[in-house]
């Protein structure tokens, strides 16, 4: 026992990078059954994926987070949490957790067991997205400092939102036509009550019931500003600007900000590059096993090529903005995941909106501030945990797409009752 | 050299786990195919850049001037030969 809690510790106490490429060799060797120079490029990939990311959060963060503060101190404004964009996450937050691997063992085992004890009809073969369910088991860890109970509260986590994607299967099926498809996304799939709410309201006022938008007119006129690198760079010399900086500073600001959007995701392929085959390979073993008629759970992004989905998106982005300054005690700023956030999290409700985009504009604008106060609420325990984890943020951040998940904060909050 | 483009939402995880296997397949079939990834938003730019064979895409794309291919069944596992098969004719 004592060896086994020695070695433990002495794998914890690795650099995250390296505990990484161990856990994710091992389980491609032992349960995604890859040849093991397959099992180890894939684990060297997801590392070099994490330190690379991990360069760029560094050199985005650096950036920009002196310049906020100026901007901060001079507005008066209390925006001291900056949001480093869903990346940050998988980086410092969730793959370098030194129990990620068991994580990934357990998500596979619920499904499993949850298949079996008929609590569900989703096989989520998204592993890469298992991820999202890691965030409650960061918080408790960082709460209660227990692994365990971490990963319980994953695992509630992770029950719930496969609920989730089965209770909103349905819509999505019949909306979109995506048979025999659901949505487990734990960022995605839990604000799909907010596009009930909303429509259920809307409908009962015959006035706004009747108003839509068309997609395509949204997406031709304004899809192109909605660029990520485009949306970094004005960011960039907006701030540069605002923080009282020269022409040569402001426009670096611009131009590094807009690398880190046009770079990033490039890094990420390599992070997926790494993992597929270890998801395959995780897949296979099961649905070797099933022959059931399962729902395949999937990530939320085949959603949002829908032009209903994609121009409520558009719409609501300028929003998050606003909001993030005159909602009264909303300490965030949204940064890396302006362009990027709102179509996810909006995914789910589309469905229930009728596609309306008026509806789901509505809706967005209401997700949106859930948002901004559920990251607010919960930022200490995202930075704590990073900082935990050997990668610290340069200060207090979160993240629009990952941190928003309410489920994620309501087990952190339950669990810290009994911590 | 055969040139395919993959979107999806965020240009980032879906569309390179069905690029990988895009790419994998046709290497099978002795086809050499460039694949890149991009987001739905940035698809009709890069098509008339690039000009690629075929377009997939996990989602829905809008109107192009190249042929299309709906690729959800690779992230499903469900029906994938019949979508290899299309992509493959497109390319041959």
């Amino acid at each position: 026992m004592d060896a086994l809690l020695g070695a433990m510790s002495w794998y914890a106490a690795l650099p995250a990078a390296v505990m990484v490429m161990i856990g994710i060799f091992l389980v491609g060797l032992l349960l995604a059954r890859l040849k093991v120079l397959d099992a180890l490029r894939s684990a060297i990939y997801v590392a070099a994926a994490i330190v690379g990311m991990n360069a760029m959060v560094g050199m985005f963060a650096g950036a920009a987070t002196p310049v906020l503060q100026l901007v901060v101190e001079s507005t008066g404004l209390k925006l001291d949490i900056i949001d480093l964009g869903v990346g940050s996450s998988y980086a410092s937050v969730l793959f370098p957790l030194s129990f990620y691997s068991i994580l990934l063992v357990v998500g596979l085992l619920v499904n499993v067991a949850m298949i079996l004890l008929k609590f569900t009809d989703t096989f989520d073969v998204d592993v890469f997205n298992y991820s999202v369910w890691a965030l409650a088991a960061s918080y408790v860890w960082v709460i209660t400092g227990s692994i365990p109970l971490a990963i319980l509260a994953y695992a509630i986590n992770e029950a719930i939102v496969l609920k989730f994607a089965d209770l909103t299967a349905p819509a999505i099926e019949k909306a979109y036509g995506l048979d025999g498809v659901s949505i487990p996304h734990g960022n995605a799939v839990i604000f799909a009550p907010v596009g009930i709410f909303v429509n259920w309201v809307i409908e009962k006022i015959p006035a706004l019931a009747k108003i839509d938008w068309s997609p395509e007119k949204i997406e031709e006129r304004f899809g192109g500003m909605v660029s990520p690198s485009t949306i970094g760079f004005v960011m960039g010399i907006v701030l540069g600007a605002a923080g009282g900086k020269d022409f040569g500073q402001t426009l670096l600001l611009g131009i590094t900000i807009a690398a880190f959007m046009i770079v990033f995701p490039r890094i990420e392929n390599i992070l997926v590059e790494g993992i597929t085959p270890v998801a395959d390979g995780m897949r296979e073993i099961c649905t070797k096993k099933f022959n059931l008629d399962l729902h395949i759970g999937l990530d939320a992004a085949i959603l949002i090529g829908m032009p209903d989905v994609m121009a409520t998106g558009i719409l609501v982005t300028p929003f998050i903005l606003l909001l993030a300054f005159i909602l009264p005690g909303n300490r965030v700023m949204p940064m890396a995941d302006l362009a990027i956030a709102a179509p996810f999290l909006i995914s789910c409700c589309m469905p229930y909106c009728k596609k309306n985009i008026f509806r789901g504009l509505i809706a967005g604008i209401i997700v949106m501030i859930i948002t901004l106060y559920v990251c607010t609420a919960t930022a200490d325990w995202y930075t704590a945990c990073a900082a935990m984890n050997g990668l610290p943020f340069e200060s207090t951040s979160t993240t629009l797409g990952i941190c928003s998940s309410w489920v994620a904060w309501g087990i952190a909050k339950v669990f810290a009752l009994f911590a | 050299m055969k040139k395919i483009v993959v979107a999806c939402g965020t240009g980032g995880v879906t569309s390179k786990n069905i690029a990988m296997k895009i790419e994998k397949y046709l290497k099978s079939k002795g086809v050499e195919a460039s694949v890149t990834t991009c987001r739905v938003l940035e698809v009709a730019d890069l098509v008339s850049q690039v000009h690629p064979d075929v377009v997939c895409s996990a989602t829905e794309l809008p109107p192009l001037d190249v042929p299309t291919v709906r690729a959800t069944a690779i992230l499903t596992g469900v029906g994938t030969e019949k979508v290899y098969q299309q992509i493959l004719d497109l390319v041959r």
